[in-house]
């Protein structure tokens, strides 16, 4: 699956090509297995310099499952993600060690993700370690990190207890930038902060993505936080990406029935003045262990047809840089036809 | 269930392997020399050299440990130096004395644990509460080889309520004081046990609804806390019976009963190491056979187990 | 509300949240907080009192015993040989020796104490090891460990603890290590559980991410998470062992027969019970005592510590 980009194209940081992360079912440890949870199941897309990629969808759309297949957090059981050449997803430990230095993450639980028995400074440290810095210099380096999040550098000797969920958050940041990657995937980092909070923690991303010529793969059920920070969208479900394009094109022009559902859901606080025609969601997500055949949407789907039931969709452009999978959405002309 | 089943039998037979190899090292780096022991002393040289001959002890370790593993298979545990009878033999003659002590031990243990646990869990911080705790900090602390003195110095040496030591008819009026001091640990660690776990199901929120739909209390107590506290006790005393057959030693010492314990101590004092590392394997076996038949009747009774 | 003083360690702090409802949530020291709890609990004060006490007794012991626990006085002994009663100028009386039976219950308190802290400090800080290498690193490793396990619990304390002394000869030493190697099962069997559930937090996913090696994570995150539990254990512990150490010297497998160990004494004064019942009762009095001690401080601090530490069995 390639896509074709608008505009000058930046060079590609990573490529995910069809992913597939599957979880075997078994009645016992060393039993047979009796199913396979496809939770990423041919997820494909790049992730260009400079560039903020959104990953949206519902609870068990496999989207936590794809940052955290991309880091070798969960090996991945098909596939590749290509970083500089080389497909990190067949790496051994060893050499995976030099990638570490190359993408990050931001969890989502601020009171999970710092060690509480360590100061702040200490897990910093951490950090600075992994990039070689030398012991002398470290109590300086761990300032600087601060200081770029927003904190002064006495909360080194603070405790993670000691600070709010939005502070914690912001030595998340900290600890990640501290290797100094080239990207950096945020797995639904905001998720847990109150709203007013939120918005600080996303500008401050936004600034250092700027500063420090970050890319971004930003991971959120809620698309208006997406609509602010990403620069393109990818809408998930159960497994497969349904559409992906860049932020004006989705949220003005969306294709894909499921995402036109997803943003009718979404609050707001101004009535439309457009109107877009409402599609309602029926029923619940099914199970990941038995997707329904041809596009798995299609049980959902208001405007389902025969094709959709027997025949898998495949992620076609639609429009320039915008591409979804449904059969219902004509195709955009080749290239160079008039 | 099958599955469970022959894999936790499997286990069982690798360990009772480390268990066989660990006491043929154990026995192996003995310091002197068992052929000399046996013979005697004023033993000639030949002598001496012949018996360690004909006890393999001449061969290199490799060879002895092969040797010594496949006696084990047939059950040859090799010959006691003080008794010159097979150390099998010698053990299983003793063996019925011994069971009956870590029964009568399990007995005492459950008996007095259950009720005493239930009491103090009944009525958290009553006066009952309070003394069942302490007997069960105190009978947790107390040496058992010391309780037991303790008792046959008042029980049967001061006031001739039981026999001051020994075998004899009845028996089991013999074995009332070395039992109870064997379960008395025991009695107090299950009163603590079930006083927490009781403690923990009537305080849960099912209780409560129970409770605030106004069921009577003693029908919450008999019949749906105590069960579910109860039963993880009874298997845990199943254990137990195997850890008894070897603490028995110091209550047959104590108690002067010509048990297996008693012989192994004889043994210890002589350094007659076929009899003591023959008992500490049988010993051993017993724990690991115990283990495995609780496992078992935990996963007959519980099938989340099997799944695991 | 404690106002701050110059007592609390650098542990306690005041933390404004920014943006808060106003309130200034004041945290005290873990001392204090500590200390209060134990002055609440009775049973536990005693116990740590007893505790505090046998510590003194061991170290200093040799300017608190009246007479040297070695010497069998001439007169230390009744017309007849026999040993005396307590009171006098030996308060406790003496034993069959003519020895001092205070001297030598406060030389054993030394004795006791040092095994079992020394063997239970050795199991502890092997347990630690096989449980956190086994727990966190898994695979092979943690089936062969926890076999190992297995087998070495596969074999009675008492009886497995005597062999091995019985073959490598009685002596202080020998009777520290023994019990060492045989006690460690139960503190890593434990360890390992708590490293297992450690293991899935996220900041231990997060730092593995970072590049952070494996012995690392082990020694500076996992553990701190560990030491409650460490503590709670090697109090109840040296219960355990102090226990077992008593069986071994009863048994006269023990430390050698001049060394008083309260065990020992037991068996000595079991043979002239008759005559002489104070011979094993004190020792006794004395062993209940420390045990109890011990046992009270260790519930205490599990409670204080970290009340979901699981039961050791």
């Amino acid at each position: 699956m390639r896509t074709v980009e608008r505009g000058a194209p930046s060079p590609t940081l990573v490529r995910v090509e069809d992913l597939e992360v599957h979880f075997p079912v078994r009645r016992s440890a060393f039993g047979p297995k009796s199913g396979v949870v496809r939770a990423v199941d041919g997820v494909s897309f790049q992730l260009r310099a400079g560039d903020v990629l959104g990953l949206a969808g519902e609870s068990g759309s496999g989207k936590t499952t794809v940052a955290r297949a991309m880091l070798r957090i969960t090996d991945p059981t098909g596939g590749r993600v290509v970083m500089d050449s080389l497909d990190i997803s067949k790496l051994g430990r060893a050499e995976l060690k030099r990638f570490r230095r190359r993408m990050q993450m931001v969890y989502q639980d601020p009171y999970d993700s710092l060690n509480p028995r360590l100061k702040i400074g200490t897990t910093l440290e951490e950090a600075l370690m992994v990039r070689g810095v030398r012991p002398s210099e470290r109590t300086n380096g761990v300032r600087h990190l601060l200081e770029r999040v927003g904190l002064s550098g006495a909360y080194a000797l603070r405790y993670p207890h000691e600070l709010s969920g939005g502070q914690r958050q912001r030595v998340s940041i900290a600890r990640a930038l501290g290797v100094e990657p080239s990207v950096i995937v945020c797995d639904e980092a905001v998720s847990s902060l109150d709203v007013s909070v939120r918005a600080q923690i996303l500008n401050l991303l936004r600034d250092l993505q700027e500063t420090e010529r970050l890319s971004l793969l930003f991971i959120s059920h809620d698309l208006s936080t997406l609509r602010f920070i990403a620069d393109r969208v990818a809408i998930m479900y159960l497994g497969q990406v349904v559409e992906i394009g860049g932020r004006e094109d989705l949220f003005d022009r969306p294709l894909h029935p499921y995402t036109l559902a997803l943003l009718a859901a979404v609050p707001e606080p101004v009535p439309r003045s457009q109107r877009r025609p409402v599609a309602r969601l029926t029923g619940e997500v099914p199970s990941a262990l038995q997707p329904p055949g041809g596009c798995r949407f299609h049980p959902r789907c208001p405007i389902a047809e025969d094709i959709c039931r027997e025949v898998v969709p495949e992620l076609r452009r639609k429009a320039a840089g915008h591409l979804a999978a449904c059969h219902l959405v004509p195709d955009a002309p080749p290239i160079g036809v008039p | 269930m099958m599955a469970y089943l022959l894999r936790r039998v499997g286990w069982m037979f690798v360990i009772l392997f480390g268990v066989a190899t660990v006491t043929f090292f154990v026995a192996y780096m003995v310091p002197g020399d068992p052929a000399r022991m046996i013979a005697g002393p004023g033993a000639s040289a030949a002598t001496i050299d012949s018996i360690r001959h004909q006890l393999g002890l001449d061969q290199p370790a490799a060879r002895q440990y092969i040797d010594y593993m496949g006696r084990l298979v047939t059950g040859n545990l090799g010959i006691s130096f003080l008794h010159r009878v097979p150390v099998l033999t010698a053990i299983f003659q003793r063996l019925g004395t011994t069971v009956l002590i870590a029964l009568g031990g399990v007995f005492w243990e459950l008996a007095i644990g259950i009720p005493v646990g239930i009491a103090a869990a009944w009525k958290p911080r009553s006066i009952w509460d309070r003394a069942g705790t302490a007997f069960a900090l105190l009978g947790l602390s107390a040496p058992p080889f010391w309780l037991g003195l303790l008792l046959l110095y008042y029980l049967a040496f001061q006031h001739s309520i039981f026999p001051l030591g020994g075998v004899g008819h009845p028996l089991l009026w013999y074995l009332i004081l070395p039992t109870f001091t064997l379960g008395i640990g025991g009695a107090a660690w299950y009163t603590r046990m079930l006083r927490s776990s009781m403690l923990e199901i009537l305080r849960s929120p099912y209780m409560q609804m129970a409770r605030a739909k106004g069921m009577p209390s003693r029908i919450l107590l008999w019949r749906h806390a105590m069960p579910n506290a109860v039963i993880p006790l009874i298997t845990m005393a199943g254990m137990d019976l195997g850890y008894f057959l070897g603490g028995v030693l110091i209550i047959e010492v104590v108690f002067g009963i010509p048990g297996v314990g008693q012989q192994a101590w004889q043994a210890v004092q002589v350094l007659d190491i076929p009899m003591i590392m023959g008992t500490v394997l049988i010993a051993a076996v017993f724990i690991v056979l115990m283990n495995v038949i609780v496992d078992l009747s935990y996963a007959l009774f519980d099938p989340r187990i099997r799944y695991r | 509300m404690l106002s701050s003083g110059p007592e609390l360690s650098d542990r306690s702090a005041v933390a404004p949240e920014s943006g808060t409802r106003g309130e200034t949530p004041v945290m005290l020291s873990r001392w204090s907080l500590l200390l209060r709890s134990l002055l609440h609990d009775p049973p536990a004060l005693a116990g740590a009192v007893v505790v505090l006490v046998l510590l003194i007794v061991a170290v200093f012991g040799s300017l608190l015993a009246p007479h040297n626990p070695y010497t069998g006085f001439g007169n230390g002994l009744s017309k007849i040989g026999a040993p005396l009663p307590p009171g006098g100028r030996f308060p406790l009386g003496t034993d069959p020796n003519g020895r001092d039976v205070l001297s030598r219950l406060i030389f054993g308190a030394r004795i006791s104490l040092t095994i079992g802290v020394a063997a239970n400090g050795i199991a502890t800080l092997i347990g630690l090891l096989v449980g956190l290498v086994a727990g966190y690193i898994g695979g092979w490793v943690d089936t062969v460990l926890m076999r190992l396990t297995d087998v070495v619990m596969a074999f009675p304390i008492l009886l497995f603890a005597i062999a091995l002394i019985a073959v490598t000869g009685p002596s202080e030493t020998n009777v520290i290590l023994v019990i060492a190697f045989l006690y460690w099962t139960y503190v890593a069997r434990v360890i390992h559980g708590m490293v297992l559930s450690l293991k899935e937090r996220e900041f231990v996913t997060a730092t593995r991410t970072l590049g952070i090696s494996g012995r690392r994570i082990m020694f500076r995150h996992i553990v701190p998470h560990l030491v409650p539990a460490l503590i709670v254990y090697f109090t109840l512990g040296v219960a355990s062992t102090i226990l077992i150490e008593a069986s071994l010297s009863y048994i006269g497998i023990g430390v050698p027969v001049p060394i008083p160990s309260w065990g020992q004494m037991i068996a000595q004064g079991q043979d002239y019970y008759q005559i002489a019942p104070w011979l094993f009762i004190f020792p006794g009095i004395a062993l209940v005592a420390t045990v109890l001690a011990f046992n009270l401080v260790g519930d205490w601090l599990r409670d204080v510590l970290d009340p979901t530490t699981p039961q050791k069995r």
